[in-house]
């Protein structure tokens, strides 16, 4: 080891993000990118879109028109290349094009009726109410995004191109006005306002010619497409920007557009995706670049929300007008959105780059790259080719894996000033899996088997021995079939396949015929995960928390038709369908009442809220009052309250319950001065036995460091209550950009914190906790456990990204009505 | 040669503040009559209007929408104001007196028909109160009605009431906002035609004979009266300009006739409009120069025209 272990040269801040999430806040930075093949495909159709003759309808190698698909699982990176993507064609097309980036909108996050955005002079003008008669659907949310990323103003200057070029030929029709018409055309920063009403042929000529040229140009077939060229073109007249740009956002036609013919409000899928691709084609003419990366596409092509019928005839014509336009569409999403698609929309699809996995050079190149950026002359320490070789082959080469192992083992290597070994890599990985502890996860599994109606039995014992305890155990007939559930931690060496090992051939030996689903909590190792499922005679799960019950769902169906099959009992077996339909239809019940709960929690957390910033006025006004009247001086400003969703406040407190050992100092203290303790003779002083403790530097540090996580933690905990507090909805009823933002500040300012903690002094805190100070003095237990450094870990580790995590998702299904 | 700026522009209007292209206001200023010339084909509008409105009893009796046409300078509102002009001497003749009611500058283009129509009818209420030959409640019974349609419905009834109960006959001209493209604001004005009413409208976007033409009212015995103006015919911009320099006393360079041909050669498509506005200008420039000039040439109008763009 080169370096010293007190001052490791690599140990002055973490090159590896926790979250491990691509966002797009990081776009305008230039975050690490290693060329894997998949990057380096995405990027030469890019090139080739960008460097194509003005005029080329698309490049040829790209297939069937300007649009690619990323296609990869979770955690695979594809909005990191959806964001190098946008950063190269931003810097390729400087201020001749328009790149931009949209997230597709989640299921839940619909534009709501009367919170249609609209501009907000129009509103106030008092030209009539603007009443959405919007409908809520995916392209349409989509379709906000989209034009939210528009700026008026670039669109009227694009029209007006039109009006410009339409006054330079007219005056180029004439030789007395051909050397203005010359000049226009060098300055096009000229106004032509002034030049139009002297020497042009008149507002309404010109404008007619504008309008001619924007059909010519925008091709316009159906109804809407015509309501669009008329609202373009009014745009350039005095008086319609406004009422024009108000419906472009999604608000109802006002009366002005209405009586020149525009009556389709964008409030369909079938409209919104019309209204896209005419802004593609609006954007792509000439010598312009248009380049626009829908992100998480998944969400509007598959599952419920699949096109169907007009919508996706319009999604079709969105890819062919991509084509057309001479502009460049990436589609980036999970795997399910390309299966979703019928074959004749996949043809539109010109190339389809899969998500590369990062092979070990990958992951090395990475962290090599990564420390650089911090220090120009790091190299791979503190990894080593062997850690890293484990980590891929731990991550499956999967980048967000690969980016949180970095991150845990970086944070464990500055701690113990050691390097990074593969033991290390294994303890980390085993530590650091899931946001869920393994118990969560059993609870999740009971909750999913209530819902959907599975008679199911908790820590099912097959015999005696502790082996054989099943996490639960499915019922499937009444002669006691069924097959059960275990839920384990990350499987990563020997001695944990081996303890799993042991409960099969328990589970074996009390009921050989049973088959168990083994569920694993975070990492394992692809052949270790291979001969569980022969040992189990199931193909583990591994636990994923977007996918998880989905998963679990399928493979309960599954099991439960194998176990069925086993029982040789027809009659049975007939008698348990009657009952599986009545299950059914429980469980159905059982939704319904679960989706209301949910909708009752999220009135409540929206009530909690409002109460809460009541009392957080009621608080200024406190202090308002007190700082007016002189002769009152504050004592200390009151606490705000802790409100929070509740799933976050527990987060803290198992963080906080984690700490608790340091109130063990306290009661150490107050017994050494309580008044009457009784105190025998023949025990020591209790001050003797403290400055005996404390002798020990470990004992001080381990407080100090332990005092300080706690006043860390706190105040972590007030700075999100106070956020919690203090956000406001958009229109959408979404989350607002700013405050998502503010949210990931305050969690990586607690992460960033957090890490330069030394942990490992933790452990001196014992000598001062479990002092045997007792009443009578009497030798007593120790007062406390030790503070576990293990605990501390796994409840303050990334305690930031999961309270991000969980905030946001409770924040979300808080504004879902 | 008196110095040059003590030289009236010839191409500035009498009674009008020195603008480059006002339009022509006869029936506020009698001596503008004088200056229509016969070009632009407005001449054969104007008597196509005269035509029509022979019978000065029929405007009394049954009131009338008119409608000018044509592009940006081509002089519609100067022939909607000599229109006026005529149908208010013809009517004085009868011994009704008219009440012409200015409302071009009434109305925004974010405003939607009904709003516009309504601030038109509000204005006009002002201005009769201004000009106070109504009583006081009438107007007040005007505010007071619902919808312009009530409000011209119930001032028709009240002309004809004073007609024929006091010695005052009273008829109501108003000149409405241009319609730009609203050709259903157009067709709306001619439903609300009532006997001592008479709307004049004009627009740059509405062509003739188009369909929105067939749905003014023309039923009864007034249907609307539909003028077109148009661009200069070839020549018609020296004619223009020789009449408005004779008008001229005083010495004054002349403008070479075959300037002004060349002009209209080169840009076929001149209107009135904009050679009043170009004429006016040079001459500005002209009569500015410390050399005299004797005689506006081509030069002098291509140099305007470069040096104020290029």
């Amino acid at each position: 080891m080169s370096t010293s272990n007190n001052d490791p040269a690599w140990a002055s801040t973490n090159p590896f993000v926790p979250t491990a999430v691509a966002s797009a806040g990081e776009f305008d930075a230039d975050p690490v990118t290693i060329r894997t093949p998949a990057i380096r495909e995405a990027f030469r159709y890019l090139d080739i879109y960008l460097r194509a003759a003005p005029g080329e309808s698309g490049p040829s190698s790209v297939g069937a028109g300007n649009v690619i698909a990323l296609v990869g699982d979770y955690g695979t990176g594809k909005t990191h290349l959806a964001g190098e993507l946008r950063r190269r064609a931003r810097r390729s097309v400087g201020t001749d094009g328009h790149v931009m980036y949209i997230d597709a909108p989640a299921a839940g996050d619909v534009p709501a009726v009367g919170e249609t955005p609209a501009v907000g002079d129009v509103r106030a003008a008092g030209t009539g109410p603007v009443v959405s008669g919007a409908v809520g659907t995916s392209f349409v949310s989509l379709y906000r995004r989209f034009i939210d990323k528009l700026q008026e103003s670039d669109v009227v200057r694009r029209v007006g191109r039109h009006y410009s070029d339409a006054l330079i030929d007219y005056l180029d029709s004439s030789e007395l006005t051909a050397a203005i018409a010359e000049r226009l055309r060098v300055d096009r920063d000229i106004d032509v306002r002034d030049i139009a009403e002297q020497l042009g042929p008149g507002e309404a000529p010109l404008l007619g010619e504008v309008e001619r040229r924007l059909r010519e140009e925008l091709t316009p077939s159906t109804e809407f497409e015509n309501n669009f060229v008329t609202a373009l073109t009014l745009m350039l007249r005095p008086g319609f920007q406004d009422a024009v740009w108000s419906w472009l956002a999604g608000s109802p036609p006002l009366p002005i557009l209405t009586e020149r013919g525009i009556t389709t409000a964008i409030d369909t899928d079938e409209v919104a995706l019309e209204a896209m691709g005419m802004f593609a084609v609006l954007y792509g003419r000439r010598n312009h670049r248009f380049v626009l990366v829908i992100d998480e596409v998944e969400k509007v092509l598959s599952g419920p929300r699949r096109p169907e019928g007009a919508v996706l005839g319009a999604f079709k014509k969105l890819l062919t007008v991509f084509a057309k336009a001479r502009a460049f569409l990436v589609l980036a999403g999970l795997p399910d959105f390309l299966q979703s698609l019928e074959e004749d929309v996949r043809q539109r699809i010109g190339r389809v780059v899969h998500m590369s996995a990062l092979s070990a050079d990958n992951v090395r190149d990475f962290i090599i790259d990564s420390q650089r950026r911090l220090s120009p002359d790091a190299d791979l320490e503190p990894f080593t080719p062997e850690s890293v070789n484990y980590i891929t082959q731990l991550t499956e080469g999967v980048p967000r894996k690969v980016i949180r192992l970095c991150y845990h083992a970086y944070r464990r290597a500055v701690e113990e000033g050691e390097l990074v070994t593969p033991a290390m890599v294994r303890e980390v990985a085993r530590t650091h899996t899931n946001i869920l502890s393994t118990e969560d996860i059993r609870a999740r599994v009971r909750m999913v088997l209530g819902r959907e109606g599975w008679e199911h039995s908790t820590n099912h014992m097959l015999e005696a021995s502790p082996l054989a305890r099943l996490d639960e155990w499915v019922y499937i007939g009444d002669r006691g079939s069924g097959y059960g559930i275990l839920v384990t931690d990350p499987v990563l060496d020997d001695d944990d396949f081996e303890q799993l090992n042991q409960r099969a051939l328990a589970i074996r030996t009390a009921a050989p015929e049973i088959r168990t689903l083994l569920i694993i909590n975070g990492y394992v190792e692809p052949d270790i995960l291979a001969l569980l499922g022969e040992l189990f005679g199931v193909q583990p799960m591994v636990y994923h928390p977007r996918l998880f019950e989905d998963d679990l769902v399928g493979m309960l169906k599954a099991m439960a038709s194998w176990a069925h099959h086993g029982t040789e009992d027809q009659t049975i077996g007939a008698m348990h369908e009657r009952v599986e339909r009545i299950n059914r239809q429980q469980s159905s019940i059982y939704r319904s009442i679960q989706q209301i709960a949910a909708q009752i929690d999220a009135m409540q957390l929206s009530s909690e809220r409002r109460l809460g910033h009541l009392q957080s006025d009621l608080t200024r006004i406190s202090q308002a009052l007190s700082a007016a009247s002189s002769t009152v001086v504050p004592e200390r400003a009151p606490e705000l309250p802790q409100r929070m969703p509740p799933e976050v406040l527990r987060l803290f407190s198992r963080a906080l319950d984690s700490l608790a050992d340091i109130g063990q100092v306290d009661r150490v203290l107050r017994e050494a001065f309580a008044v009457g303790s009784g105190r025998s003779s023949h025990t020591p002083p209790a001050s003797l036995e403290i400055r005996a403790a404390l002798r020990s530097q470990k004992a001080v540090k381990s407080l100090g460091v332990a005092v300080l996580l706690q006043k860390l933690v706190e105040a972590f905990q007030t700075g999100i209550a106070e956020w919690y507090l203090s956000y406001t909805d958009d229109p959408q009823g979404r989350l607002r950009s700013a405050h998502q933002e503010e949210l990931q500040e305050l969690c990586y300012t607690y992460d960033s914190i957090y890490e330069y903690l030394p942990l490992h002094q933790l452990t001196g805190l014992s000598e001062l906790t479990t002092l045997p100070i007792g009443a009578g003095g009497q030798q007593t237990e120790a007062v406390g456990m030790p503070l576990r450094r293990v605990d501390v870990r796994k409840t303050l580790d990334g305690l930031g990204a999961r309270v991000q995590r969980t905030m946001l998702a409770a924040a979300t299904s808080s504004t879902v009505e | 040669m008196p110095d040059g700026s003590s030289v009236r522009n010839p191409f500035q209007l009498p009674k009008m503040p020195p603008e480059p292209c006002p339009p022509l206001r006869p029936w506020e200023w009698d001596i503008h009559l004088e200056y229509y010339v016969a070009v632009d084909k407005t001449e054969a509008a104007f008597a196509d209007f005269e035509r029509q409105t022979r019978s000065p009893e029929s405007l009394t009796a049954h009131g009338r929408l008119v409608v000018v046409l044509g592009g940006e300078g081509c002089g519609k509102t100067s022939l909607i104001n000599r229109c006026i002009a005529s149908t208010q001497k013809n009517l004085k003749a009868v011994g009704v007196a008219s009440i012409i009611v200015d409302l071009t500058v009434e109305a925004k283009n974010n405003q939607s028909i009904a709003e516009r129509m309504r601030h038109v009818c509000d204005s006009l209420i002002d201005q009769l109160d201004v000009d106070q030959r109504l009583d006081k409640e009438i107007l007040e019974e005007l505010r007071r009605k619902e919808s312009p349609e009530k409000a011209y419905s119930y001032l028709s009834m009240v002309l004809k009431r004073i007609a024929a109960t006091d010695d005052a006959d009273l008829a109501v001209i108003v000149l409405l906002p241009p319609s730009d493209d609203l050709a259903e604001e157009v067709v709306k004005y001619s439903d609300l035609v009532r006997p001592r009413l008479l709307f004049f409208a004009e627009s740059s976007y509405l062509a003739a004979n188009r369909g929105w033409q067939a749905k003014l009212t023309r039923s009864g015995p007034a249907p609307p009266i539909v003028l077109t103006v148009g661009i200069l015919d070839p020549r018609d911009g020296y004619v223009f300009a020789r009449e408005r320099l004779s008008r001229h006393h005083g010495k004054i360079p002349m403008l070479r006739e075959d300037a002004m041909n060349e002009l209209q050669d080169k840009k076929p498509d001149l209107a009135i409009g904009q050679v009043q506005r170009l004429l006016f200008e040079v001459y500005e420039g002209v009569l500015q120069q410390e050399q005299p000039v004797e005689e506006v040439t081509m030069t002098h109008i291509t140099d305007h025209i470069l040096q104020a763009w290029h």
